[in-house]
């Protein structure tokens, strides 16, 4: 074998597609490419109390999120998606299977099928209202929490929280084909989503 | 009276313009100058332009009637090359510096106009000509011209350069109408703490306040209106939205509105809103007069009038008469003589008017006619004088004038309601349509609905905020409501229309050159539904959507039927309430956000190896064309290497479902025709899923890894339908079934290494996986680590050839691409594309679903109907594959086809006919499905479905393809390897 590829080698999503700059600050919002993240589905047949998942209070309500690393948002009726900063993608999904019984619950990594994409910014909201119809400036008041929903014509999962202790952020996880749609899509809507953060007055 | 300077129509004293900012425009070619503040339409005006468009279906010279968005006369095209704008309303364009405007429908020009001879003609061309006039010697022969007459303004002969932006918005509250009832209440719910989008279509709030001579506790009205528009701007819970228009309300109250940019970099941004509550605060409009020749150039409504006077100082005449058949026109000559403008007479419809009214006037000096009418007008190109006639109609003789002021009464706004499916009701007092039956969440105040003072609008709008502030659980804290202390004259006493009979033509609809013969001949021919009659004469049917003129067009229609206007009814008013550009609509979808691009995780690699890329869904390469080969050269360079040596394809959007749960086999029974249940683990089979009409939806392989855990490969663009079809399944039929379903397509990347050398080439890229035929046969899978990375093995064949799939994570696509052409150097492996593929398949005569099969295809008419038919348990489908229809013997059938003539092209789309007497047009035989010139047997070949056609081996049939026919015959499927040699390898 031609020794001279470099089978290390594991671009993220937006390097795959060939997007340089994967850190952009547009005014009041910056978008930037998260590749630290795990991330795992976790899915079971029977009712939600039944799932023996390794954190004490597994959201059931959709929309709603509970833990911290994994964080665990339930995405629909018995179904979640676990992510991890601090563990590798294989470490989080054996840390899930080794924790669930495998007859009730179905764990399958996402790591590599997904582009994570990260919101801050006080036109955040904005940017994410001009491509999709949920409130995101109700969101500000809601706490951490997570949807399933559309931006632009791609699907994707969102999910609100707070990373550092002192900003939130909007997480957006799509199919990592689509990298290069989604991408070039915020950033050509983050100038009007300036603008809008002044069709209203400053928050009291 | 009149300002010196550019402006010869422009009136010393207060306005709302910024007379140091003059600004420099042309109109038709000539320039004008006007000032900061105006409108193109009073920028016209000041400079005493008065033909400014012609008429839609005459060529009528036509002025400005109104000073709004309900303008039916003045549209004109601004803009010149990719940035016109046909259609634009001139009442509503505000003036820059350098604006390019010019008039629509006009040849040679505005002011000469040939087009009307249709004018002078006019009895050749009344309601519905068209469908009487041109049916000799057909339609067919008129239709040109007619099209080529007809509509007005030009499209873009190009991409439009604007820009365009959209948002979504959610509110408790949306407030449409900017003006004093919206202002008020948006007040008292932004002091509540309710979340309010208020949208005014003007350029600043204050609707009537900033127009009107009104005062509020003694200032004009327009700074109570500035300093709630800065309250609430000051507000984080108020979005306030000037030259917005709420352009239509649809189902749960979505609603959209319609942003025009100024000094943006965008022109148009459509919202959509969300709303808890809807206020309607949109005020009203006035409708016009019906009278002889009623549409001449200087005659304008007298709000507008009002409007232009007190707003832009403009008088857009030097002699005044107003015509009226209520009080509100009498607010515009006491507006006119506030400004020393004489009026020469007020003809009043109404045999008597208020003893006040009536002293003030004659205090003027201004000649009174009481029970009096405009009997007709005159002026070419612009009125001149107007004849009145009296009670008893005898002529009262002409009064020469350059403007007349017309009211008619007021019509609620009520459109937005009426979207809403709230229902209106004919109000006698003030003969007009108002609100009815609101729509939940729905409420009504001001103007709209029939609030004729101001203070009584102020005072409700206060209280209907309130109301709805409790509704949705919120106090309602204030603020005052501000005391009126000058008012206007309002709309009492209104004297319905009763259009006089004349020789004369008598518009009821300006926009549509609609007039009250046409209406006459409407009821005579029995359209006298208000819906038929609209659909026949075309009122109502314009840009401006009837807002001056279907008030008066439901009562002409009642007045023909012997019916009261409430009984006549209204039409149904759709959104969008203004005109709405496709580029709003668009935003920006469109180019490379059109839809979602999706690219291979290697890309990039691909993008090196040259190759051309199609969209399949996913960006993906029909071949790599070297320099100078063109793609059919290419092709066939790709087809040969992967017959001769080794080739390898990117198979990366092929479906990967994962099917997991103890329950996955017996689930999988029930979605194949094939026997899933008795596939041994590290087995792969070749499967079809039937819908429930036994029809073909898609097609692949499946492969066992465990007891409970299969993956499913679909065709690269079903794997999201697939994975949704089977989730429906799973939970609306069959929820017992302990089963997942997981689509993990963009997880993994699948490289096809195919061709005899395939096994080589694998070998040479490092793997501990035992290889050979016996240990991993043909349909076996493995799992081990290929190239130093964790990876799964197949082997299965879409080429013919000796075929290995190798699939490993996402992020490793070009990383291990780049390993296998290296490893595969030595043995000349190339990689090749989709029409390779295409090619490869054709030959081998595998199945393309989609391609070779369509909405009726079932397993039997592609040769799997034994598979059907032995399986004993119940699948999607079956039940329908027992129907008679798809038993016929007769159906059509996959069969190869060979043309005769080895020089013979054939195409795809042909029709097949059997038997030499058989010609076109008819019933077809069948069809061509694939076709390709095959390079490995260098001859032509074809797929396709043929009546019988299993039956009809060794047959010559006829391929008739467009202009040509020729003959083909009907051969095994299976061009190449018919015994599965290179398979089994």
């Amino acid at each position: 074998m031609n020794k001279a590829v470099d089978l290390s080698r594991r671009p993220s999503p937006l390097q795959q597609a060939g997007i340089g700059q994967r850190d952009v600050l547009n005014g009041q919002v910056r978008i930037r490419e998260v590749t630290e993240l795990a991330l795992t589905r976790v899915r079971c047949f029977d009712t939600p109390s039944a799932a023996e998942v390794p954190i004490s209070e597994l959201p059931t309500t959709t929309g709603r999120c509970a833990g911290t690393d994994p964080v665990f948002l339930c995405l629909g009726p018995r179904e979640w998606l676990a992510i991890s900063k601090s563990a590798a993608p294989p470490q989080l999904l054996l840390q899930v299977q080794s924790a669930v019984d495998p007859a009730r619950v179905v764990a399958c990594d996402l790591t590599d099928g997904i582009v994570a994409l990260r919101l801050t910014g006080a036109a955040a909201p904005w940017l994410l209202g001009k491509l999709s119809c949920l409130d995101f400036l109700a969101d500000l008041k809601r706490g951490q929490h997570c949807a399933r929903t559309r931006l632009g014509d791609a699907a994707v999962t969102l999910h609100y929280h707070q990373p550092t202790d002192d900003a939130w952020a909007f997480d957006i996880f799509a199919d990592r084909s689509i990298a290069a749609y989604l991408w070039p899509l915020l950033l050509a809507s983050a100038p009007h989503a300036n603008d809008l953060t002044r069709v209203s007055g400053a928050p009291e | 009276m009149n300002a010196p300077g550019p402006n010869p129509f422009r009136l010393a004293g207060d306005a709302q313009i910024d007379r140091h900012e003059p600004l420099e425009f042309r109109f038709n070619g000539t320039r004008y100058v006007g000032f900061r503040g105006d409108t193109l339409a009073s920028a016209l005006l000041a400079n005493g332009v008065r033909v400014v468009a012609r008429s839609f279906k005459y060529h009528r010279p036509r002025g400005i009637f109104t000073a709004g968005e309900e303008e039916p006369c003045a549209l004109v095209e601004t803009g010149a090359g990719h940035a016109r704008i046909p259609n634009c309303r001139a009442t509503v364009i505000p003036l820059e510096e350098g604006l390019v405007a010019s008039s629509q429908n006009g040849w040679p020009t505005v002011n000469f106009d040939l087009g009307r001879v249709v004018d002078f003609t006019h009895p050749l061309w009344p309601a519905g000509f068209y469908n009487k006039t041109f049916k000799w010697p057909s339609w067919k022969t008129w239709e040109t011209l007619v099209r080529h007459s007809a509509g007005l303004g030009r499209p873009l002969d190009g991409p439009d350069p604007d820009h365009y932006e959209q948002v979504n918005a959610h509110c408790d509250l949306l407030i449409c109408g900017g003006g004093p009832a919206g202002l008020m209440a948006a007040l008292v719910a932004a002091e509540a703490g309710l979340r309010v989008v208020l949208a005014e279509q003007g350029p600043h709030c204050g609707g009537v306040l900033n127009h009107e001579n009104v005062e509020l506790e003694d200032q004009p009205g327009r700074y109570w209106a500035q300093q709630a528009v800065a309250r609430l701007r000051d507000r984080s819970n108020v979005i306030l939205l000037e030259n917005t228009v709420v352009a239509g309300v649809y189902d749960h109250n979505v609603t959209t509105l319609l942003q025009t940019g100024q000094g943006t970099a965008w022109r148009e941004c459509l919202w959509t809103v969300r709303p808890g509550h809807i206020l309607l605060a949109s005020g009203a409009i006035e409708q016009g007069l019906i009278f002889p020749n009623n549409d001449r150039p200087g005659i304008m409504l007298a709000g507008a009038l009002r409007h232009y006077v007190n707003r832009y100082a403009v008088l857009p005449g030097r002699k005044v008469v107003i015509a009226t058949n209520n009080d509100s026109a009498y607010q515009t000559v006491f507006d006119l003589l506030q400004r020393e403008v004489p009026v020469t007479a007020v003809v009043d419809s109404r045999d008597a008017i208020s003893p006040a009214l009536e002293k003030r006037l004659r205090m003027a000096g201004t000649e009174l006619l009481q029970g009096a009418r405009i009997s007709d007008t005159r002026g070419f190109n612009g009125l001149k004088s107007v004849r009145i006639a009296g009670p008893d109609g005898a002529d009262l003789g002409h009064r020469k004038c350059d403007l007349l002021a017309v009211s008619g009464g007021w019509f609620p706004r009520v459109h937005l309601l009426a979207h809403a499916r709230g229902t209106l009701r004919f109000d006698e007092p003030s003969q007009s349509f108002v609100p009815d039956r609101l729509p939940a969440a729905w409420s009504v105040t001001g103007a709209a609905c029939r609030m004729q003072h101001l203070q009584q609008a102020l005072d409700d709008a206060a209280l209907s905020a309130s109301r709805i502030c409790e509704r949705l659980e919120r106090r309602a804290i204030g603020p005052r409501v501000p005391r009126v202390t000058r008012g206007l004259v309002e709309p009492a006493s209104i004297d319905a229309q009763k259009p006089a009979p004349s020789r004369r033509r008598q518009w009821i609809d300006l926009a549509h050159d609609v007039t009250l013969g046409d209406a006459e001949l409407a009821v005579r021919e029995g359209f006298v539904s208000v819906e038929h009659f609209k659909r026949y004469t075309t009122t109502g049917m314009s840009v401006d959507q009837g807002k001056t003129g279907n008030l008066n067009a439901f009562m002409v229609l009642g007045a023909l039927t012997g019916r009261a206007t409430g009984e006549v009814g209204t039409t149904t008013f759709r959104p969008p309430y203004v005109p709405v550009t496709l580029g709003a609509i668009a935003g920006i979808r469109k180019g490379e956000f059109y839809a979602p691009r999706r690219l291979l995780p290697a890309h990039l690699v691909h993008q090196k190896l040259g190759g051309l890329f199609e969209d399949y869904g996913w960006q993906r390469p029909d071949a790599y064309p070297r320099p100078g080969e063109s793609l059919q050269e290419a092709v066939r360079r790709e087809v040969l290497t992967v017959r001769s040596t080794v080739g390898v394809f990117d198979n990366s959007p092929i479906g990967k479902l994962e099917v997991r749960g103890p329950d996955a086999a017996r689930f999988l029974d029930r979605v194949y025709i094939n026997n899933v249940s008795g596939l041994p683990v590290g087995r792969a089979r070749y499967g079809l899923m039937l819908n429930e009409n036994g029809v073909i939806i898609d097609d692949g392989v499946f492969i066992r890894l465990a007891e409970d855990h299969y993956l499913l490969n679909t065709t690269s663009g079903g794997a999201g339908r697939i994975a949704a079809m089977l989730e429906e399944w799973l939970q609306c039929e069959w929820p017992d079934l302990r089963v997942l379903v997981d689509d993990l397509t963009a997880q993994s990347c699948c490289y096809t290494i195919a061709g005899p050398r395939a096994r080589d080439v694998v070998h040479a890229l490092g793997t501990e996986l035992d290889l050979s035929a016996d240990a991993l046969p043909h349909m076996a899978a493995a799992s081990g680590v290929i190239a130093g990375i964790p990876a799964r093995l197949v082997r299965v064949s879409f080429s013919g050839e000796l075929s290995y799939e190798i699939s490993v994570r996402a992020s490793q696509a070009s990383a291990l691409l780049e390993a296998i052409l290296a490893a595969g150097e030595r043995f000349g492996i190339e990689p090749y594309g989709i029409e390779g593929l295409m090619v490869l398949r054709a030959e081998k005569g595998f199945l393309h679903v989609g391609t070779d099969t369509d909405g009726s295809s079932t397993p039997d008419d592609v040769g799997w109907g034994e598979v059907a038919r032995r399986k004993a348990i119940d699948f999607i489908g079956k039940r329908s594959l027992e129907r008679p229809a798809n038993r016929d013997t007769d159906r059509k059938q996959f069969v190869g086809l060979e043309p005769l003539d080895r020089g013979q092209q054939i195409r795809p789309g042909g029709h097949l006919l059997i038997g030499a007497d058989r010609r076109p047009p008819g019933l077809t035989d069948g069809w061509v499905t694939s076709a390709c010139h095959s390079p490995t047997l260098d001859r032509p070949i074809a797929l396709g479905m043929l009546r019988g056609g299993r039956s009809r081996m060794g047959e010559v049939v006829t391929v008739c393809d467009e202009h040509r026919e020729f003959n083909v015959k009907v051969v095994s499927p299976v061009f190449y390897d018919p015994t599965n040699a290179r398979l089994e390898l």
